[in-house]
């Protein structure tokens, strides 16, 4: 089990009026799971999502990662966890321009205490795993969308994290470039057993998930296992 | 890793970098000049005091200028042919001057007025003086009768050079005494009050129309690179009955005046010149670090905790304000080379009446201390600026609200 979702409750205020993002939500991610939220903007998908990776403060619920309950972390954990259990992958691909992809995917682990020959090999993996290791020297203005989002997934990669928490991952590709990063983190999904949640509702990126987490007004409303 | 992502992010939009550089370089340029203009000033003034009236310094018996006596000659410096002697074996003196000062009446035809005699080694004075203008004929020299007059005295009474004056006063016995001199020129300090009030004549002449055989001070003129501290030094081993007055005490109400003026005039110039560039430097700071918002968020997403995205973009801040810094320096050594270079024709000093070039002089320690304000300037810049990003949670930093 990675994620243990419990009655959580979300609210934002926006402009003095409390707008409930999350009610009484239970769920539960496992470990190799590739869960896809789904549903129409303003049901909760992209506030779970931040939630689980710890982006927003908990207000009412609990979550439990790894048997980690959330409400216990400090900020320096919460930090710590981000940087090394959990990979994010956005809509917008927010490389560093001035980096190149090798770079771009070194600087989230500059920090890991790795030697510099053990820090190189994951970099290869990792971009070797998107298929952009041939294109490493060049920047992101000098790269599609497609492979921008590669090297956002590579970077997300290269932490080995046990998690990747992908919000609309596709939104800003076309049909056919976004299928590929799909088949992408289906490949990794499988053969690395990276556990997967992505948000989005294109009904192409469904197809590519084990399981499809339906959200409707911050409330969980149905979750269907996809036949492979 | 950082280094490497901070020193890109310079050339990320290079209008904007180049915006906060020249800020910055043109504020410390101005510091800098600014600096380097007052010490130039202040140097220029300093010249023209010591070369016009004080030299570096006078001595006297001790206690003599804190006091008022009924009869000051009892208090003048008994051996003056010995400390003169001995002062000119110094390595640190270049010229020694004996000098009596009294009060007397100037008198041509029917005009007298009362002024105040110097009585001087003319041919030594004359070669240390430099400053003493003279507007009309020449300076006392070895001219035995010869006298000459504060412009303010000779317009009052009507004379000039080659005109036949007479110079009246007490002898230190109180009786009347008088000699008749001969105008050789007549001379402008810059200084109203001294121009309007002195007249010089040789030392003889003085000692005979007082009667006195000593010497009430006697000045002292310093080679380059010496201060007036050695000649005090001097005097506490050597004459220990006499004291040492720099003229920077002796001329308090002009020269320390102005130089203490100058500098609480700089202090504030600089505060002011420091607020502005800080404020540039924030204004366009901020706007790249909002621009940045979204990166931000992802960095923090991904672990990066705010102190490590502060040092992050508190290092580019360093690295303009390094960049920004050096090259006001060099702009400012370049103006001083080029546009500078023949000096700021300046409006008289304080008591002065004349225009004086003001060389700018720059000065490492200044340039140091302006360089580590650029530097410090922007880093607060940066760092308040940053923190208004940091203070949005990670969602309002990725949607770049």
């Amino acid at each position: 089990m990675i994620f243990r979702i419990e009655n959580l409750n979300f609210r934002y205020n926006l402009k003095g009026q409390n707008v409930v993002a999350l009610r009484s939500l239970s769920h539960k991610v496992s470990r190799g799971d590739f869960q896809i939220l789904t549903g129409p903007s303003g049901s909760g998908k992209t506030t779970l999502l931040n939630l689980l990776g710890l982006i927003e403060p908990l207000q009412d619920g609990q979550i439990f990662f790894d048997d980690i309950d959330y409400k216990s972390l400090s900020e320096r954990e919460k930090n710590k966890i981000r940087g090394s259990k959990i990979g994010f992958v956005f809509q917008s691909f927010q490389l560093m321009p001035v980096l190149t992809a090798e770079e771009n995917v070194e600087y989230f682990i500059h920090r890991a205490g790795l030697k510099a020959v053990d820090r190189r090999q994951r970099i290869k993996e990792a971009l070797s795993s998107v298929g952009l290791w041939e294109h490493r020297q060049k920047r992101p203005g000098q790269m599609s969308g497609g492979q921008q989002q590669r090297v956002a997934i590579a970077r997300a990669l290269v932490k080995r994290p046990e998690l990747i928490l992908a919000d609309e991952p596709t939104a800003s590709l076309d049909q056919k470039t976004g299928r590929g990063i799909m088949e992408l983190f289906r490949t990794l999904n499988s053969q690395s057993g990276v556990t997967m949640v992505a948000s989005s509702h294109d009904p192409m990126v469904h197809s590519y998930g084990k399981q499809v987490v339906s959200l409707l007004d911050g409330a969980l409303v149905d979750v269907k296992t996809v036949a492979l | 890793m950082i280094y490497l992502v901070a020193f890109r992010n310079i050339f990320r939009n290079i209008r904007r970098s180049l915006t906060i550089v020249v800020t910055i370089s043109i504020g410390i340029a101005a510091l800098f000049l600014f600096h380097g203009f007052n010490v130039g000033t202040a140097n220029q003034y300093r010249e023209d005091m010591i070369h016009s009236r004080f030299a570096h310094g006078q001595i006297n018996v001790a206690g003599y200028r804190e006091n008022i006596f009924d009869k000051p000659w009892l208090h003048w410096i008994p051996d003056s042919r010995l400390l003169t002697t001995k002062l000119r074996e110094q390595s640190f003196v270049a010229e020694v001057f004996p000098r009596v000062e009294f009060y007397g009446l100037v008198a041509s035809g029917a005009k007298t007025i009362s002024a105040k005699g110097q009585a001087v080694d003319g041919p030594a004075e004359s070669r240390f003086f430099t400053t003493l203008n003279i507007v009309q004929g020449q300076n006392l020299s070895t001219e035995s009768d010869g006298i000459i007059l504060g412009e303010g005295i000779a317009r009052a009474l009507a004379v000039k050079p080659g005109d036949l004056v007479s110079v009246l006063g007490n002898t230190i016995h109180g009786s009347i005494n008088g000699l008749d001199l001969t105008v050789v020129g007549v001379f402008h300090t810059g200084i109203k009050e001294f121009d309007d009030n002195y007249f010089r004549i040789q030392l003889e002449n003085g000692l005979k129309l007082l009667d006195a055989a000593t010497i009430e001070s006697v000045s002292v003129g310093l080679r380059p690179g010496h201060t007036f501290k050695e000649v005090q030094d001097f005097l506490a081993v050597n004459f220990s009955n006499l004291e040492g007055t720099s003229f920077e005490v002796l001329d308090k109400v002009y020269y320390q005046n102005t130089v203490d003026w100058l500098q609480a005039q700089f202090e504030f110039i600089q505060a002011i010149i420091l607020f502005i560039v800080f404020l540039g430097i924030l204004n366009t700071v901020s706007t790249t670090i909002l621009e940045r918002k979204q990166e931000i968020g992802n960095l923090r997403a991904n672990g990066e905790s705010q102190f490590q995205i502060i040092k992050l973009l508190l290092l580019e801040g360093t690295f303009l304000g390094t960049l920004g810094s050096g090259l006001g320096l060099l702009v400012a050594v370049g103006l001083t080379w080029t546009v500078f270079k023949n000096g700021i024709v300046m409006p008289p000093g304080p008591g002065q009446t004349r225009n004086f070039i003001t060389l700018i002089e720059l000065q490492s320690d200044m340039a140091l201390r302006a360089f580590v304000f650029g530097i410090a300037t922007s880093m607060i810049g940066t760092i308040i600026a940053a923190s208004r990003v940091l203070r949005l949670s990670i969602r309002e930093a990725l949607r770049g609200i």
